[in-house]
């Protein structure tokens, strides 16, 4: 997968492309919205990341030339900009995604993954298994170590999201947007509460430990 | 004068007040003696008629010989400088006239004879100088019988004697009204312009930065008394905003610099001393938790001044407020739990009102999350939604702490924090963003506390 970013802060444009470069990406970046726009014409990007606020041309017009040239691959903007207004303009210009500046990284990977797999067939799946523990994605049940666990629906639908991010985090934030599709952090303790409850019926009488908290970062299902 | 350069008030009412009343009197003035004119005059002419038909009415009952007595008498009674008749053959030659020794070039004109005789009865009457008369004379000529012509002449000294009395009497007006009245007039503009002074004077503390500074009024003028009250209460706004603001800032600058410390110490211990590799993970985490405290903080005080500025409401549509406050209060369950606090709820369903769906579920989420921080472990918390033909009513009640009397006004300001919460997790901003978000519904919030008995706030929301 081949990613472009349009980045003119220095510093953060370097970790944004070191964590893609582990996450496994191969990245272009570039400092400017003229060149950006140059490399999206004259190259194929399967995503394209692009800060609103650039030198020689502004992120919105990078946007909007792609798409009159009705090139169609996911763009993401990044933007310190956060007003409803900036970012309903976002969108009708014609990106995917807006996230505003500053995120987590592993927010901005989600993200990224959640585009690129939109096509992808993996939302019709029936069944998610990790390790001893498997969801039954049309009866919504759930199973572990052959026990049957009695999850409330909201504590089924983290603990899939949980899962379809296995091995990756996900913060309070990415959560209580996907879970409850709350577009803000209502308060610190409510998604804990939530993980500990979660944890109480999955981890409690089991050896081993699946649902992990990342100090600072979220959480994170793994062995 | 100039007008364009800067006068006083009280220099301009005064002389436009006295130019007025000036013209005024002269109009007046004009009026009086024109009309007390044309009256006299009029009535000279009457005089002049009622001799000639006194006459006329002598020749037919008494003939030419009790004519030619009259005027004798009239030789002997009347002062023959006032008045004179004369007798005219239809020729113009004299028959008989009263002493005509004051009355030279008195002329008799055969046209005038011959309109006498034309217009009869109606006589002729005219206005004439004579030489030695100061004043006009006024002469008529009348047909009596079909042989005589009556000339009759009376001067109008009396009448201008009158009419220069008038004048004399009315123009001091002039000399002691005007002056008085621009007295007057000005005395009242410097009152009242006074108060206006005062006000303008207190301006220029205010904006030296003396905010107790108010306006005492003197004037019982109710447009300068509504002026310094309202100057007063404005006063009591930039006042009160002002000192509003600067706790802000005292809050907000305490509220970035603990977190700030926090990561400046962080970092200085990661840098100086030797670490593990999961001490340093620890530092960045906690460096990380700190960021999001800022970042968070600075977003909530940008959303707080976006919903009070309204830009939101472009963005309503139907909401069910309904499912909103259960949802939040499904979200908060496990939270009160973890307190063993029991958050109850008796919600009428599908109650839908124009709204900002993210904004209505974080104002709720900000309520429900302070209630459960507010309220000690094996607390209650009830929410209840409920309506009336005009607006919906979300009561959220809970058996926390509550909130002194003297606070209750102000834990709707941006980063206020009571006393008892000062040390507790959160920026003092989720109240001020409920009640932005409640206003920008056009509705609002309401408490009712006691101190270790818990607090009740309302959201009132229209539909």
């Amino acid at each position: 997968m081949k990613l472009l970013l349009i980045e003119d802060d220095k510093i953060l444009s370097k970790f944004i492309v070191k964590g893609l470069h582990e996450a496994g990406y191969i990245v272009d970046h570039m400092p400017d919205g003229l060149t950006g726009l140059e490399a999206l014409l004259q190259n194929t990007y399967d995503l394209a990341i692009v800060d609103l606020m650039l030198p020689k041309l502004d992120g919105l017009s990078v946007i909007e030339r792609i798409r009159d040239k009705k090139i169609k691959l996911p763009i993401i903007i990044l933007s310190a900009k956060r007003s409803i207004d900036d970012r309903v303009s976002g969108l009708q210009k014609g990106s995917d995604d807006y996230l505003t500046k500053p995120f987590s990284f592993s927010e901005l990977l989600a993200r990224i993954e959640a585009l690129l797999r939109r096509s992808s067939d993996i939302n019709d799946l029936s069944e998610l298994v990790f390790e001893d523990l498997s969801l039954d994605l049309v009866s919504r049940t759930v199973v572990r170590d052959n026990k049957k666990i009695d999850l409330q629906p909201k504590e089924f639908a983290l603990l899939e999201y949980l899962i379809r991010n296995a091995g990756r985090i996900v913060s309070k934030t990415m959560i209580i947007e996907r879970v409850w599709s709350y577009d803000f952090d209502p308060g610190t303790n409510v998604v804990e509460a939530r993980i500990s409850k979660l944890r109480e019926k999955i981890d409690k009488g089991f050896k081993k430990t699946l649902i992990h908290t990342i100090r600072g970062l979220g959480y994170t299902i793994k062995k | 004068m100039s007008f364009k350069s800067p006068t006083t008030f009280s220099t301009k009412l005064t002389l436009w007040y006295a130019l007025t009343f000036f013209l005024f009197l002269l109009i007046s003035f004009c009026i009086l003696y024109f009309s007390v004119n044309a009256v006299l005059d009029s009535e000279i002419t009457e005089d002049l008629i009622e001799d000639i038909d006194e006459f006329r009415t002598l020749y037919d009952d008494n003939g030419l010989g009790e004519i030619k007595r009259e005027i004798r008498n009239e030789n002997a009674t009347e002062d023959s400088n006032d008045e004179f008749i004369r007798l005219l053959n239809l020729e113009g030659k004299e028959i008989i006239s009263t002493n005509l020794e004051n009355w030279k070039g008195l002329y008799v004109f055969d046209t005038k004879l011959k309109r006498a005789v034309e217009t009869y009865p109606e006589p002729i009457i005219e206005t004439i100088k004579l030489t030695n008369h100061e004043y006009y004379t006024k002469v008529a000529y009348a047909l009596i019988s079909d042989k005589y012509i009556l000339q009759i002449g009376e001067s109008t000294e009396d009448k201008n004697d009158l009419m220069e009395i008038i004048a004399f009497a009315l123009a001091p007006l002039f000399f002691i009204a005007i002056p008085i009245a621009s007295l007057v007039c000005w005395k009242i503009a410097k009152h009242t312009t006074k108060d206006i002074e005062k006000v303008s004077k207190t301006a220029t503390l205010l904006e030296a930065g003396d905010f107790t500074q108010r306006v005492k009024i003197g004037s019982n003028v109710s447009e300068v008394i509504s002026l310094g009250s309202s100057f007063n209460s404005m006063a009591e706004r930039v006042q009160s905003l002002i000192s509003e603001m600067r706790e802000m800032n005292d809050n907000i600058a305490h509220d970035l610099r603990s977190p700030l410390g926090r990561i400046r110490a962080i970092s200085e211990d990661s840098i100086s001393n030797n670490n593990t590799l999961d001490e340093y993970k620890v530092a960045s985490a906690q460096t990380l938790e700190e960021c999001d405290r800022l970042i968070s903080m600075i977003n909530t005080t940008l959303d707080v001044a976006e919903a009070e500025s309204g830009v939101n409401s472009k963005h309503h549509e139907k909401v069910d407020i309904s499912s909103i406050v259960e949802e939040v209060c499904e979200l908060f369950e496990p939270l009160a739990e973890s307190k063993n606090i029991s958050l109850t709820s008796t919600i009428q369903p599908n109650k839908i009102i124009i709204g900002n769906k993210q904004n209505l579920q974080r104002m709720l989420s900000n309520m429900i999350d302070n209630a459960i921080k507010y309220t000690e472990n094996n607390g209650e918390i009830n929410v209840q939604v409920s309506n009336n033909e005009k607006e919906i009513k979300i009561l959220i009640k809970d058996s926390g702490i509550g909130i002194p009397a003297d606070e209750i006004k102000r834990v709707f300001d941006r980063f206020y924090r009571c006393d008892i919460s000062r040390s507790n997790d959160g920026c003092g901003l989720g109240l001020s963003f409920a009640r932005a978000v409640a206003r920008s519904h056009k509705g609002d919030i309401q408490i009712k506390s006691e101190v270790n008995k818990g607090s009740a706030f309302t959201i009132t929301i229209p539909y």
